[in-house]
């Protein structure tokens, strides 16, 4: 009967969850989305549909760590900013080509790979990956989420997201080593 | 001047690095769209929230081995509870499963005992005033019945060890181990309205010996060990 009620509390606690990262943040979230969209209505839509994706996957959410929920909606916001963004500008995401043969080389992500470029210049090639590839890759690694719960999160087909992630890390690996040359 | 990055490290540090360039910017009064939709949003996530009990998490650890065999008896445990089924009964010669209202009885270590009666045993001492009335013989079994002047019974039982099966009536009574002549016996009394009755069983190494009869348990006791000291 104590735990019946418990688990009631904490189920609570748990609903609560999200209108209580609203409130407390935000302001982290509107400068992030405002930060792509420079513009009010628009920071608004990517919030709302943020959470409205959230909402629509909540075990995704509750598998996060709790203090790392915040980090998880922000990426979340980024991502929708980036699309809503895209949309406006009727630009394609410059990184779908599923069609083509797809490396099956898999590379550890923990795997040490030498370079002679700074974290700068490589900073900079991740910032050419288009902006779903970033974030299912940011998904995997920050928040060990399973293939099927980013492709549910983003909309995509889980097969799609090994191929990104997969493509992703050859992608990076490939230009690091490139520097050797 | 080589550098050693892991992707993990390098897909970490440009989200950090991507998020710390956003400038605070003043939050503005939202749209009463936005609030409808956050709205929305709140309930439908609150429709869906599941107790964090049923919720897997990177943080919820698959159940232990050891958890999992406890959880599993306690299974069996309510379910035999459950089905009237309880407990097993055992002593240093006999055993048997309690059910609710009797005690199955089987005896162990017979592996140099006969498997058939080779020596057939009789009762020699005798209660006053009881005469041998009927006997009942196999292979296995030799049961003597002996009965006095008022029609009370006193059977005497000679049963191999390897074919000793008995369902002993436990509804509102105990079995109680105790000894004959040094062997291992369990005997049982039962005070019914219409008078005293008591049992008794031993192992006396080759057989299992049963007296059963209108007697208290120690008179039944008694009588058994008269008996195998005289050596029937």
């Amino acid at each position: 009967m104590i735990s019946a009620a418990l688990a009631v509390l904490k189920t609570d606690e748990e609903r609560n969850a999200l209108s209580e990262i609203y409130t407390k943040n935000i302001k982290s979230f509107y400068s992030i989305a405002f930060s792509k969209l420079h513009n009010a209505h628009d920071s608004e839509d990517a919030i709302q549909e943020a959470f409205l994706a959230i909402a629509r996957n909540p075990d995704n959410f509750f598998a996060i760590p709790q203090e790392k929920r915040v980090s998880y909606i922000n990426v979340m916001i980024r991502n929708i900013s980036f699309s809503i963004w895209n949309r406006k500008l009727k630009i394609e995401d410059t990184q779908v080509e599923l069609d083509e043969n797809i490396v099956d080389e898999s590379i550890s992500l923990d795997e040490k790979i030498s370079s002679e470029l700074s974290c700068i210049e490589i900073y900079r090639f991740i910032d050419t990956l288009s902006e779903t590839t970033k974030t299912a890759l940011y998904l995997k690694i920050h928040f060990h989420m399973k293939y099927s719960a980013i492709a549910s999160q983003l909309e995509i087909s889980e097969e799609a997201v090994k191929k990104r992630i997969a493509r992703a890390t050859v992608k990076i690996k490939q230009f690091m080593e490139d520097s050797h040359e | 001047m080589s550098n050693t990055y892991t992707i993990e490290e390098l897909i970490n540090g440009y989200y950090d690095q991507e998020f710390s360039r956003v400038s605070v910017e003043p939050v503005p009064k939202f749209s009463i769209k936005h609030r409808i939709k956050m709205k929305r949003a709140f309930n439908l996530y609150q429709k869906k929230a599941k107790p964090l009990s049923m919720v897997s998490s990177n943080e919820k650890r698959e159940m232990s081995l050891r958890k999992r065999v406890i959880i599993a008896v306690m299974v069996i445990v309510f379910m035999v509870i459950a089905t009237g089924f309880v407990i097993a009964f055992i002593s240093k010669s006999f055993r048997g499963t309690v059910y609710n209202d009797n005690t199955q009885l089987l005896a162990f270590g017979f592996d140099s005992c006969p498997n058939i009666i080779e020596k057939e045993y009789s009762l020699s001492v005798i209660p006053y005033g009881y005469e041998l009335y009927k006997m009942i013989e196999s292979e296995v079994r030799v049961s003597i019945i002996y009965k006095n002047s008022t029609n009370d019974l006193l059977i005497f039982e000679q049963t191999v060890k390897e074919a000793y099966d008995s369902h002993i009536n436990t509804e509102g009574y105990t079995i109680q181990e105790t000894s004959v002549n040094e062997c291992d016996a369990i005997c049982v009394e039962f005070n019914r309205d219409t008078g005293t009755e008591a049992m008794v069983i031993w192992n006396n190494k080759d057989y299992i010996l049963k007296l059963h009869g209108s007697f208290t348990k120690n008179e039944l006791i008694e009588l058994a060990n008269s008996n195998e000291k005289n050596g029937f």
